[in-house]
C-alpha cells in the first residue's frame, strides 16, 4: 500500500504544479546607478539601463525611424513616449525606500535613449527623491528590478556605481540579496542597495 | 517494487513547485500591470526541491542571454564555430526550458503516469509537444514577418486568448477521455477473458490519436524564446540560422519530456503489476490518466481565467 501511497503522493504533487506560467525572463538589461549630490544632500539618483542585443535590435527597428543608428532627440522622445507610460504600470523597475519607507510614486524625468557602437541600446534617466535628503540620517535603499522578471535587471558586473556632485561626506553603496523580497514564486532576489555613509 | 521509487522520486522533483503566477507581457511595449498578488513576495523556501527549480529557472535565464550573444556573433560574421556553439546551447536551453515554468510537463506526467503506454508512445509524445511548442512559433513569427512584413513586438504566447484556448483543448481532452473510459467500463472485463485482437487495434490507433490531440493542445501555445529568436533571425536575414536553432531547442525539450514520460509511465507500470489483477483496482487505475489530464486542464483553463481578463 505504501507504494500506492507513493505514486498517488507523485501524482498529488503533478496536478499541484499547473498554474498557468511562463518561462521568464526575455529581456536582460545590465543597471548603472549614479548618485546624484549638492554637496552632503543627495538630491536623486540617474538610472542607465543597457539592454540585451536582441531587445535592443527590437527598440532599433521600432524607433530609429532614419535607421542612421543614432537615436536623435526626436527619436529618443518616441522611444520615451513609447515607452514609459507603460512601464509606470510597472513602477518603471524601481523601488526606492527613505527611513524604511517605500516612496509611493517615481517619476523619471530628463529620458535619454541612445545607440553604442556595438548597437545596445540604452536608457537613461534621472529620479529626483521629494527633497534632498541626508544619507546618513535618512538612509536610502534602492532595488531595481522587474517584479514579473519578464525582464532580468542585474547591476553592471564593472562600475556598476558613481557619484556626481558628492562633498564632504564619504559615501558607499552595500550590495546584498533582498531575501524577504523575492519574487517569480520565491525564486528571483533582488539586490538591495544601501547607501553607506559617514 | 524498489525500481518504482526512484521514478515516483523523479517525478517529485521534477514537478513539486510553487510555479510563479500569471503570465505577463513585456512591460516595456504593451504589457499590463501586475496585480498587487503577483508581486507580492513570496515565502522563503530553502528546500531541496525549491533549490533544484531555482537551478533550473537561473539556468534558463544564462541560456537565454548566451543565445542572445551567439545571435549577436552569428550576425557580425563569426562563421561556423559560432554557429555550432550556438547550437549547442539552443539544445541546452531545451532541456531546461522544458523543466522549467510551463505546462508541458506536468501533462506528459500526467497522461503516462494515469493511462501509461510503451516507450515509444513517451518518446513520440515528447517529440509532438515539444515541435508543435517551437513549429508554432515558426510559422507566427514566418507569417508576420512575410505577410506583414512586420515584427511582433508582444510575445503571442502571452496571448490571453491562446493560452485559454490551449487550456480548454486540454481540459476537453480529459473529459473526453474520461467519458470514453466510463462508457467502455463495462467492456473491460470481457476484455480480460475473451482476447479481441480488432478491439485492440482500435484501442492503439484511439490511444495514438488522443495522445498526438493532446500533445498538440499542449504544446501550441508558441515558445515566446522562439519567438525572440526568430524574430532577431529573420530582421537581420538570418532565416535559416534561426529556424534550426529553435528546431534544436525543439530536440532538447524533447530529450528532457522523453524522460519524464518514460519515468512515468515506468511508474504506471509498476502500478499496474502489483495492483492491477483485482478488478476493482484496474478499474480506478484505468480512470486515472483521464482524472489526472482532466483536473490539470481545469487548474490551467481556471487560473487563465481567474488571472486576469483580456481588458
Amino acid at each position: 500500500m505504501r507504494r500506492l501511497g507513493g505514486a498517488a503522493l507523485a501524482a498529488a504533487l503533478a496536478l499541484a504544479s499547473p498554474r498557468p506560467a511562463e518561462a521568464h525572463p526575455h529581456v536582460f538589461i545590465d543597471t548603472r546607478i549614479t548618485f546624484v549630490f549638492s554637496g552632503a544632500k543627495m538630491i536623486g539618483f540617474r538610472e542607465n539601463w543597457l539592454f540585451d542585443d536582441i531587445f535592443s535590435d527590437q527598440l532599433i527597428q521600432q524607433f530609429d525611424t532614419n535607421q542612421d543608428g543614432k537615436f536623435s532627440k526626436q527619436e529618443s522622445d518616441g522611444v520615451a513616449a513609447g515607452t514609459l507610460p507603460n512601464l509606470a504600470g510597472f513602477h518603471y523597475f524601481t523601488y526606492v525606500w527613505l527611513g524604511g519607507k517605500m516612496l509611493p510614486q517615481i517619476t523619471p524625468t530628463d529620458f535619454r535613449a541612445a545607440i553604442d557602437a556595438k548597437r545596445l541600446v540604452s536608457f537613461d534617466f534621472m529620479v529626483k527623491l521629494p527633497k534632498p535628503i541626508d544619507p546618513v540620517r535618512d538612509g536610502f535603499v534602492l532595488e531595481a528590478n522587474d517584479r514579473t522578471y519578464y525582464v532580468q535587471m542585474l547591476l553592471a558586473e564593472k562600475n556598476p556605481f558613481a557619484f556626481i556632485g558628492l562633498k564632504g561626506r564619504a559615501c558607499k553603496p552595500n550590495v546584498e540579496k533582498d531575501v524577504a523580497n523575492a519574487y517569480y514564486g520565491g525564486f528571483v532576489y533582488p539586490e538591495r542597495i544601501t547607501l553607506k555613509c559617514h | 517494487m524498489r525500481p518504482a521509487f526512484v521514478p515516483v522520486l523523479l517525478l517529485l522533483l521534477a514537478l513539486f513547485s510553487p510555479l510563479p503566477a500569471a503570465a505577463q507581457q513585456n512591460p516595456l511595449l504593451g504589457g499590463q500591470a501586475p496585480t498587487s498578488q503577483e508581486e507580492a513576495p513570496a515565502a522563503a523556501d530553502n528546500g531541496l526541491v525549491h533549490r533544484l527549480e531555482g537551478f533550473v529557472i537561473a539556468a534558463q535565464a544564462y541560456f537565454m542571454r548566451a543565445i542572445d550573444r551567439q545571435l549577436v556573433a552569428i550576425r557580425d560574421g563569426h562563421g561556423l564555430p559560432v554557429i555550432l556553439g550556438g547550437l549547442a546551447i539552443a539544445f541546452l536551453y531545451g532541456v531546461f526550458h522544458a523543466l522549467g515554468p510551463g505546462h508541458g510537463k506536468t501533462i506528459i506526467v500526467g497522461y503516462f503516469l494515469g493511462r501509461g503506454g510503451s516507450v515509444g508512445r513517451g518518446l513520440a509524445m515528447a517529440g509532438w509537444i515539444s515541435f508543435s511548442h517551437i513549429i508554432g512559433a515558426i510559422v507566427i513569427v514566418g507569417g508576420a514577418h512575410f505577410i506583414l512584413s512586420h515584427s511582433l513586438l508582444t510575445p503571442v504566447e502571452e496571448n490571453w486568448w491562446l493560452r485559454l484556448a490551449s487550456y480548454g483543448a486540454i481540459l476537453a481532452i480529459g473529459l473526453f477521455m474520461l467519458v470514453r473510459a466510463l462508457a467502455g467500463r463495462g467492456h473491460m472485463h470481457t476484455h480480460a477473458h475473451g482476447h479481441d485482437h480488432a478491439h485492440d487495434h482500435a484501442q492503439v490507433a484511439r490511444r495514438r490519436r488522443e495522445q498526438r490531440l493532446l500533445a498538440v493542445a499542449a504544446g501550441f501555445l508558441p515558445c515566446s524564446g522562439a519567438v525572440l529568436i526568430l524574430l532577431f533571425a529573420f530582421g537581420n536575414g538570418m532565416l535559416m540560422i534561426g529556424v534550426l536553432m529553435t528546431l534544436t531547442i525543439a530536440v532538447g525539450m524533447g530529450l528532457t519530456l522523453a524522460a519524464l514520460g518514460i519515468a512515468s509511465l515506468l511508474t504506471h507500470r509498476h502500478a499496474i503489476a502489483r495492483f492491477g489483477n483485482s478488478d476493482r483496482a484496474a478499474a480506478i487505475l484505468a480512470l486515472l490518466g483521464p482524472i489526472l489530464i482532466s483536473l490539470i486542464g481545469a487548474i490551467l483553463f481556471s487560473g487563465t481565467l481567474l488571472a486576469r481578463g483580456p481588458y
